[in-house]
């Protein structure tokens, strides 16, 4: 009993380690496809997204001001909170790296391929203009002469204007080589760190100081060794004086929750602010790339009625033109046809490669080069094909001809009447295969259609030159791909069995 | 088979000089005039689409031949000769083909194709009703049959597509197609080309009935009915393999170098390919280049004891496109054949879900080089946003955090860095061709008998050993067909690289034969030249299929 047990488990434990070998595989193998289509249904904004992921994400949107403007996600004291960018005169505010004269020198002078990453030794970040969390403005008036009074208290620092409008900032310690230098301030309640400077700037008498503009400008050689003139700032502490320069200013992005605009957020650069999204499936690239006289239309419409056609027409041929050599060559016996069956067979041997600048020319001299029936003609007599059905018929007995042919019935007849219909399976093969041999032949339009000429081009040759123009649009690629694809990938799921043998009875015979 | 299909009206025996026969000596004569004329006229030509005088002078006599073949068939004719007859018939037929297809041609229907796909393409809601007919069609022709259901479907289905079809020419243009081919009649040509081919097939009709006059026998019936099913075969491989064949030969022995008139040059251009020269670089020879001969370049150098050797080519790239296209088969073959068999041999053993499996591993390479490539370009291969790159990032990370490990992350060049470049490529080729590998090993697994595996059991050998010693031996014939199949489709590897590395120039790393000669051939317009790099490459193919052909036939005496 134990050991039956043990047996049972022994084969369930194999097995579904077999399919978990399986499993693997096969989503290797899928993978990629299951990127394409997936990548085909992404807006381009999404498809750069990092972190990496595979479905497609749609930045939601929400009426703000009357407007449906895109959403953003902040997270707030361990919440989620949405926010979108205050519009009007608050969506963006300035500020400005102070630091002392000695510091941007040594700084400028520092070889900016080595220090790329640096945080530049700033003394103070400065705010220019901010919005408060009462949502009133405050705002610096950059222009000389306005004073701006610094004061500090044990855990906030209020900055008031000379129009008396004061605001508190919390104070973070930050700790530089193991001495408290840098304090960061920040309004409360922010992620986002505001304003840095050097304690030192202020502790020098009380904890009061004023910064004013002097509305005078120095000169220096920056890193690209051009002259660039940096607006001079005074610290006012007491009786000292210190002498700041702006080394840079910029702009912070406002953000605040549409429903509660008390809620404001600052950040910048802007790209680090997470956007609020959905799972959406997108067909709006399908109809981008295929769309018929759209204006951003990428036209691959065409290229594809052109590869159905193409591949149609082969397909047809190649069959009709297999079926009445491998009758010829299997069920009528005259002189001189196993020769030219082998020589026939020889064919198959050489590759297209051989022949590929001669029937270059041969285009050419004809007037067929740059036109679709180049795609099509050559191709419709297969060596191969005929082979395949050669094989095929050899196989029926001899009697079912023989007594046709008594009862007065024409090859033709006899072809169509008992060959064909009993050979349906060795046709679907041989015209699967010469579907995707036609569908995905690439060279050949290579050469003789040219770039230039958008109206003969195929699936293939388009989608080279898509991936070259729209470089920057790969999820745009990515659907021209998806295009190309699937077609040959449903025929597959359709005829699977046919798909298995032909591979089979052609491989391993041949 | 003595009862012949015409012996049902046996009073029909003609008399005297039945009309056949002076119909066809006028047709021959026709013929002969034409044939003449064609000839006469490229003789004459000044310039022969840039392919010399050689070709010229061989096209001429070639187009002179029937003109030969009709004056000895008139002569034979009039012998009674049955020879003749055929002749006769073999010329009217083909005269009726080749005037069909310059009617054709004349009435613009080849380059036509271009106006039929953009009506197609102004008309594809037509297009979308003949899709809806098949589907309907189709659907009757899976219910039961018999059904007035069916019948109507059925029915429907027709009609649909009738309607689709009538509305698709309608649209599509079909009478400005029709008017436009009626307007070519304005031109003596037209008619000439028309009443040739009606009188041709006359001609050849009525000679085909005259079997009994010439005494044919069942033999010779066969015969022509064999040749005429195979004519459109023959004349298809003669105009689009056996000439372009011929013609490649003789390219690769000129120096054609687009528009220009080529020169006969013999070997040379073989020569330029494969003129290699060791050298050992002296010490007056600052640089490798200065050890060898004008006109070589340096390939490769390699240091022995305190000599360097130099090793320099004519055609550097001929030699690193050879070595690129040998490696890319040698890392191909155990890439794409091991995972394979290993696969069939799970997938052999019964289990659930096999057909889903097979299907999913079949699937790539079922789609097109190009689209497949594109994505792995974008998708995997991408050092910056690629997955294989964020897979590494991911379980690194993950490696150092739980483990403490330190290895570092580095963001690899799939597709930029030289040392992965031919590898990238063999990858995607490999993962691509694994599928149809498998379904051959798979039909390999299931020809080996079972009873083999039986004995072994009762012998008691384990699984390893049922492996080792039945299946492998047993599949031989099939690993050595795939292995080949790989090679000779490796050897011709250019969609790979084409796709992948698409951009300003191809990095030698991934120039393969094929891709080197398309290249020189229709980027640096040296049609001689790439002529024979395509005859080199075929040389290689054709002594890897001798080996095939070598071993199988070993095997099966």
């Amino acid at each position: 009993m134990q050991k039956e047990q043990n047996h049972v488990l022994k084969v369930w434990a194999s097995r579904g380690c077999i399919h978990l070998i399986l499993l693997t595989v096969g989503f290797l193998m899928l993978f990629p496809f299951l990127y394409m289509l997936l990548a085909s249904l992404k807006n381009n904004q999404d498809f750069a997204a990092n972190p990496r992921r595979l479905l497609p994400f749609t930045q939601l949107t929400t009426d703000y001001n009357g407007a449906q403007v895109p959403l953003y996600s902040f997270e707030v004291n361990g919440k989620e909170r949405d926010a979108v960018i205050a519009n009007g005169d608050k969506d963006k505010i300035e500020f400005g790296y102070l630091t002392t004269r000695n510091l941007l020198e040594a700084e400028l002078k520092l070889d900016s391929h080595a220090n790329a990453r640096r945080r530049p030794e700033v003394l103070m970040i400065f705010p220019l203009g901010w919005v408060a969390n009462d949502g009133t403005t405050f705002e610096l008036d950059k222009s000389p002469g306005v004073e701006l009074t610094l004061s500090q208290t044990s855990e906030q620092v209020k900055l008031t204007d000379r129009n008396n409008r004061t605001n508190e900032f919390a104070v973070y310690g930050v700790m530089h080589e193991g001495q408290p230098e840098t304090t960061i301030l920040s309004e409360q309640n922010l992620e986002v760190p505001l304003y840095v400077y050097r304690a030192d700037g202020l502790k020098s008498s009380g904890n009061e100081a004023i910064l004013v503009n002097t509305g005078r400008e120095e000169t220096l050689l920056d890193k690209e060794g051009k002259d660039r003139d940096y607006p001079v700032y005074e610290l006012r502490s007491g009786n000292s004086v210190q002498e700041l320069l702006m080394a840079s200013n910029s702009t912070m992005t406002v953000f605040v929750d549409p429903k509660d605009t008390q809620f404001v957020v600052y950040t910048t650069p802007i790209e680090t602010v997470k956007a609020a999204e959905k799972v959406e499936f997108q067909l709006k690239n399908y109809d981008t790339v295929l769309g018929q006289g759209q204006e951003d239309s990428l036209k691959l419409d065409r290229p594809l009625v052109n590869t159905i056609l193409v591949t149609i027409s082969v397909v047809l041929g190649q069959i009709i033109t297999s079926v009445f050599g491998g009758y010829a060559f299997s069920r009528i016996e005259f002189k001189g046809r196993d020769t030219l069956f082998l020589a026939y067979l020889g064919s198959i041997m050489i590759p297209f490669v051989v022949l590929i600048v001669p029937m270059y020319k041969l285009m050419v001299a004809i007037g067929w080069n740059d036109k679709i029936v180049s795609l099509i003609v050559p191709w419709i007599f297969s060596a191969y094909g005929t082979f395949l059905m050669r094989q095929f018929f050899v196989t029926f007995p001899k009697e079912i001809e023989e007594a046709a042919l008594l009862d007065g019935c024409s090859r033709l007849r006899i072809l169509w009447r008992i060959f064909v219909p009993l050979s349906t399976p060795v046709i679907a093969t041989q015209g699967i295969f010469t579907f995707l041999y036609a569908w995905n032949s690439f060279i050949w339009p290579l050469v003789i259609i040219s770039t230039t000429n958008k109206n003969d081009h195929v699936l293939t040759l388009s989608l080279i030159t898509l991936s070259n123009i729209h470089a920057d649009k790969p999820n745009l690629v990515l659907t021209g791909a998806a295009v190309m694809i699937l077609p040959p990938i449903l025929v597959f799921i359709l005829a699977q069995k046919y798909f298995v043998e032909g591979i089979t009875s052609s491989g391993l015979k041949g | 088979m003595t009862t012949l299909v015409r012996s049902a009206n046996p009073t029909n025996k003609p008399t005297g000089l039945p009309l056949a026969i002076p119909i066809s000596i006028v047709l021959n004569i026709i013929t002969i005039i034409v044939s003449s004329l064609l000839s006469l006229k490229i003789f004459r030509l000044d310039e022969f689409y840039a392919l010399g005088n050689s070709v010229q002078y061989f096209v001429g006599v070639i187009a002179f031949l029937p003109a030969i073949a009709a004056a000895s068939a008139i002569f034979l004719l009039l012998l009674k000769n049955p020879n003749g007859r055929f002749l006769s018939l073999a010329l009217h037929y083909l005269g009726m083909v080749f005037a069909s297809i310059y009617l054709l041609h004349i009435w613009g229907v080849f380059t036509g194709f271009d106006a039929i796909a953009t009506a197609l393409y102004e008309n594809t809601v037509w297009m979308w009703g003949l899709v809806l007919a098949y589907a309907l069609y189709w659907i009757a022709g899976r219910l039961e049959d018999g059904k007035p259901l069916q019948n109507r479907l059925e029915l429907v289905g027709i009609g649909i597509g009738m309607l689709s079809l009538i509305c698709l020419l309608f649209f599509g243009g079909i009478l400005d197609g029709a008017s436009s081919v009626l307007g070519k009649y304005d031109e003596a040509r037209t008619w000439a080309a028309t009443a040739l081919i009606i009188i041709f097939a006359f001609g050849a009709y009525r000679m085909l009935l005259m079997g009994d006059y010439f005494g044919e026998t069942t033999d010779q019936q066969i015969a022509w009915q064999g040749w005429l099913m195979l004519s459109p075969n023959i004349i298809g491989f003669m105009i689009f393999f056996a000439g372009p064949l011929v013609l490649s030969l003789y390219l690769s022995f000129t120096d054609s170098v687009g528009v220009k008139e080529p020169n006969f040059v013999g070997l040379d251009n073989y020569g330029k390919a494969l003129s290699i020269e060791f050298k050992t670089q002296g010490e007056n020879d600052r640089y490798p280049q200065d050890a060898l001969d004008a006109g070589y370049r340096v390939l490769e150098t390699f240091r022995i004891g305190d000599k360097t050797t130099v090793i320099g080519a004519k055609d550097a790239y001929f030699w690193i496109s050879l070595r690129n296209t040998f490696l890319f088969c040698l890392m191909l073959i155990p890439l794409a054949t091991i995972p394979a068999l290993l696969l069939a041999v799970i997938l052999n053993s019964k289990i659930p879900g096999m057909k889903i499996y097979r299907a999913a591993f079949f699937l790539p390479s079922v789609a097109a080089v190009v689209g497949i490539a594109l994505i792995w370009r974008i998708a995997l291969y991408s050092s910056s946003v690629g997955f294989i790159n964020y897979s590494i990032t991911q379980v690194t990370t993950f490696l150092n955090d739980t483990l403490g490990t330190s290895f570092k992350d580095t963001e690899i060049g799939w597709l930029s860095d030289s040392r992965y470049m031919m590898f990238s490529m063999v990858l995607m080729a490999a993962w691509q061709v694994v599928g149809f590998n498998m379904v051959l090993f798979l039909a390999g697994l299931q020809g080996i008998p079972n009873d083999l595996y039986e004995a072994a059991q009762v012998d008691g050998a384990n699984q390893l050993n049922q492996f080792r010693f039945i299946t492998l031996p047993q599949l031989r014939p099939t690993t050595f067909f795939v292995v080949v199949t790989t090679i000779i489709n490796g050897l011709q590897v250019f969609n790979e690289p084409f796709v992948l590395f698409r951009g300003a120039a191809f990095p030698d790393e991934v120039r393969t034969a094929v891709l080197n000669l398309y290249l020189k051939g229709f980027q640096d317009i040296q049609f001689g030249y790439s002529s024979a790099l395509a005859w080199m490459l075929f040389a290689i193919i054709f002594v890897v299929t001798l080996v095939q052909f070598r071993i199988n036939r070993d095997k099966t005496a």
